[in-house]
């Protein structure tokens, strides 16, 4: 009797278990409803862009279209992005293509140290780059729209005054970043934004090169007392969509989604050109951060270490058979053109 | 002449174990170099950074190794069941039963597995196509992925000989 009961008992669990894990999944109504992944925690720029864009192409698609995001990397993570959003684990991703070196040689011409002024012209150049090429490496994704950080500076435990002070001393970076910095004789550690926080408290790394607003979005005035002014290169990023549920769009929502590319693309180079302002101001105020310049030499000394850079880059990727030099020249001509209005 | 057949059916098992084992055995040992591997390099490391002077790209060497152990000790880990299993219901039921839920249970992660080696080796051979380097070391990544999907590939023949086993035994 006794055994046929935990018999009883045994079936009744078993049957709760697998119905709770086939539970019943969500019913869509008329609306088209969007899944947007995208990997650092809500605060920071790329997902504030992402809530703008949401809002906004959610009122101009006149409520037809549903955006739902996924910040702090809740559905596909940092490096993931791309080949999730090509798999279709999400419909829209942001990523950064500087996270994946050697993937996207065209673009990566944007990450070199050309002493950019700030997010917006770098942004609009990125965007412009992409349209004239037109990259292989991204024809697997609908790209929806593209920016970039404004331009590194470096974060830093104890102070760094001069370059001598960099000796040896792990900083985090991406992309180009990298070897910038073994450049400049810090000892490169190259992660996405999003595993930082981690490696600061774990003492991984004693500072970071990368835009300023972290300083305040990922609090990291709290560790890093002090900022070094070096302006040195940015990250790019891009708005992918997968293709097969671009195609499924209907047209006029298309157009909707594609007109707004370029405007957005100069919002979010706006927003976060003056919120790194804003953080700064912050970190001084809250944790009474230093703000540190290089000296002359040093300035001078560091320009003459990364001119190296472009013509490493020539080198590089010439030998794939891509018009390096050709795609450097254009990056310059789109510099100085948007940084004459912004 | 059942009897027979079943015979001669379990030999063939066995062999298969036998060069099943082998392999597993390999993949163990390439599983504990990289594991020394990583010690040393942790330790070497650790000296260094105090003079001063960090051994560059050992956080994503960590990481690779890391996957590299993990995926190439799954077969023997299974093989020898020390992987942690949650038979609290199963227990409950009957021997027979219990040996059909197994066998399910069995099935069920020879599916899995087989889909996970697919898909890391897809993964491995777009990483390879997309010229996709590390983000430190700046070197080629996707041999420590295809690593990976070995380790996935063998876990899969260690229970699909655990389940001809279960059904020899019916």
């Amino acid at each position: 009797m006794k055994k046929n009961l935990s018999l009883f008992l045994a079936v009744i669990f078993t049957l709760f278990l697998v119905v709770s894990i086939i539970a019943p999944s969500s019913v869509s109504a008329k609306k088209i409803t969007l899944n947007y992944a995208n990997f650092p925690p809500a605060s920071t720029f790329p997902c504030v862009q992402m809530e703008r864009w949401k809002e906004e192409v959610e009122k101009k698609s006149n409520g037809l279209l549903n955006i739902q995001t996924f910040p702090g990397g809740t559905l596909l993570g940092a490096k993931n992005m791309l080949d999730g959003v090509i798999a279709g684990q999400s419909h829209i991703g942001c990523f950064a293509l500087s996270y994946h070196p050697g993937r996207f040689p065209i673009l990566e011409a944007i990450d070199l140290p050309l002493g950019w002024e700030n997010a917006t012209s770098a942004s609009l150049s990125l965007l412009d780059l992409y349209k004239k090429y037109n990259p292989k490496s991204l024809k697997k994704v609908k790209i929806l729209t593209m920016f970039t950080c404004p331009p590194a500076n470096l974060m830093s435990v104890k102070p760094i005054r001069s370059l001598s002070d960099m000796k040896g001393l792990e900083i985090r970076a991406a992309g180009t970043g990298v070897k910038v910095l073994e450049l400049l004789g810090a000892s490169p550690i190259g992660m996405p934004q999003s595993d930082v926080p981690d490696a600061l408290h774990k003492k991984v790394i004693k500072g970071m090169s990368s835009s300023l607003e972290v300083m305040k979005d990922f609090n990291y005035a709290e560790y890093c007392r002090y900022i070094t002014m070096a302006n040195l290169q940015v990250v790019s990023f891009a708005v992918v969509m997968n293709m097969d549920a671009w195609n499924r769009l209907p047209k006029d929502i298309q157009k909707v989604i594609e007109d707004m590319s370029y405007e957005h693309t100069k919002w979010v180079g706006d927003y976060v050109d003056s919120h790194v302002t804003e953080a700064v101001k912050w970190s001084k105020d809250k944790y009474s951060v230093e703000v540190i310049k290089f000296s002359k030499e040093d300035t001078k000394k560091i320009e003459k270490f990364l001119s190296t850079l472009s013509k490493d880059y020539i080198d590089r990727v010439s030998s794939n058979n891509i018009p390096a030099k050709a795609i450097l020249k254009d990056v310059k001509l789109f510099k100085s053109k948007y940084e004459k209005y912004h | 002449m059942l009897n027979y057949l079943n015979q001669s059916m379990k030999n063939i098992i066995k062999n298969i174990e036998k060069v099943e084992l082998f392999c597993n055995k390999i993949l163990i040992f390439l599983a504990s170099f990289f594991l020394i591997c990583m010690m040393l390099l942790a330790c070497v490391n650790v000296l260094f950074r105090n003079m001063g002077i960090p051994v560059k790209g050992t956080f994503e060497l960590m990481g690779f190794f890391g996957a590299v152990i993990c995926g190439l000790a799954l077969a023997r880990t299974q093989k020898q069941k020390q992987h942690i299993s949650v038979d609290v219901l199963v227990n409950l039921f009957p021997k027979r039963i219990q040996k059909v839920l197994n066998f399910i249970g069995s099935f069920l992660s020879l599916l899995f597995f087989i889909i996970v080696t697919i898909q890391v080796f897809k993964w491995g051979t777009l990483i390879l196509r997309a010229n996709e380097v590390s983000e430190t070391l700046m070197i080629v990544y996707y041999p420590f992925i295809y690593a990976l999907s070995l380790g996935t590939l063998f876990i899969s023949v260690t229970i699909f000989i655990d389940i001809l086993k279960l059904g020899a035994d019916v």
